[in-house]
């Protein structure tokens, strides 16, 4: 996978989930068990992982990485509907 | 008639600049074209499904306040059936029709997937990836991948109008303990209605064009056993406390105006039966009612 030059991909690593955004990739979590799916699931997950990095150093090289994302804030907008009777 | 209704809302939604008469007829379209995804007139048609097997007794979850159904949209996708709001560009509900063979069916599926848009919606209804671009909420699955049995579910329940925006660790701890519970249920021999939502309660904001729900529910019902009820959890990182409560299928109703099980009557709808305890990652405590 092209790490961060889609929003759309999404690999899954035995349970981990990795989601393809342009600023972020989450890992959404899963376990590493002690037997053989474990370490196959480790390998796959360290490779996955280790392209991440090389991603993030090439940006660097480019000096195209910076200190700390911005995230877009929420924006106000009041209510959608009022939804419920009571809570 | 029903027919010409949807051809109706098909023609008017491909002409984007009639954007009036498209609203006008967008309450009708929601009543009567019950089956926006099995309409071929749409572009980029995803594949179909059948809503009705995803509901009890064929019956869709039922909107109980009318200001609820603005710009709503029913979607027929493999494996679910999803009512979209165009105000929210989210789902107001997300059915599924759960049992054991499928559920183990899905354990074997592993394959890359795509979040994309859902192009059957009108583009101005419709969320886009890059409404949820730049932000740190996920796109959070009502109808959730890890429950459908084969690739076209699958790569279906990746569509956007089956997504909310959801905080990380709710999405991934607690909500993912909740849809695990779930499919526990299912694996124990009986068939599940389940329907999930969000609920937006108070001031509602929003990351692109997308509005972020307060909380997010999920509500089962076990024909073989009669039980029913529903999770109940607030849309933030959780704490370890005041984080999820199970309350009945009639409290639901009351908190967001939508009842998931229009076809269940009786004591089944008061009760909040502790049907099963959800194995949190995060710590388990009960959540006190707001």
């Amino acid at each position: 996978m092209d790490y961060f030059s889609n929003a759309s991909d999404v690999h899954r690593v035995g349970d981990f989930e990795l989601q393809n955004r342009l600023d972020r990739i989450t890992i959404g979590g899963g376990s590493i068990t002690r037997d053989e799916a474990g370490l196959a699931t480790a390998r796959a997950l360290a490779e996955h992982l280790h392209q991440i990095q090389q991603q993030l150093l090439a940006d660097r090289a480019a000096g195209k990485l910076p200190k700390a994302t911005v995230v877009k804030p929420d924006a106000g907008d009041g209510k959608v509907f009022r939804m419920a009777a009571r809570t | 008639m029903r027919r010409i209704l949807w051809a109706l809302a098909a023609v008017c939604a491909l002409q984007a600049s009639a954007a009036d008469a498209r609203q006008a007829l967008d309450f009708a379209a929601a009543r009567a074209a019950r089956s926006l995804g099995q309409s071929a007139g749409w572009p980029g048609a995803e594949p179909n499904g059948n809503c009705a097997e995803n509901y009890l007794d064929g019956q869709a979850p039922r909107l109980m306040l009318d200001q609820l159904a603005q710009k709503v949209r029913e979607l027929c996708s493999p494996g679910y059936a999803v009512l979209h709001s165009g105000v929210t560009r989210t789902p107001l509900w997300s059915a599924e029709h759960l049992h054991p063979e499928r559920i183990r069916a899905s354990i074997r599926q592993s394959r890359k997937k795509t979040f994309r848009p859902d192009h059957r919606l009108p583009a101005a209804e419709r969320a886009q990836l890059e409404d949820y671009a730049g932000s740190e909420w996920e796109r959070g699955h009502m109808s959730p991948n890890k429950d459908m049995a084969d690739r076209e579910s699958q790569k279906a329940s990746f569509l956007l109008s089956n997504m909310i925006p959801q905080e990380p660790l709710h999405n991934q701890n607690l909500w993912g303990s909740i849809e695990h519970a779930t499919r526990g249920l299912v694996l124990r021999g009986e068939s599940v209605y389940v329907v999930t939502g969000p609920a937006f309660l108070g001031d509602t904001k929003r990351i692109g064009r997308v509005a972020i729900p307060s909380h997010v529910w999920k509500a089962v019902f076990l024909p073989g056993s009669g039980r029913a009820g529903a999770w109940w959890t607030v849309n933030r990182k959780p704490t370890g406390s005041r984080d999820w409560e199970f309350i009945s299928i009639d409290e639901l109703v009351a908190r967001t105006g939508i009842d998931p099980f229009p076809a269940l009557i009786g004591p089944a709808r008061q009760r909040a039966d502790a049907l099963t305890q959800p194995r949190m990652r995060a710590r388990r405590r009960e959540m006190a009612p707001d």
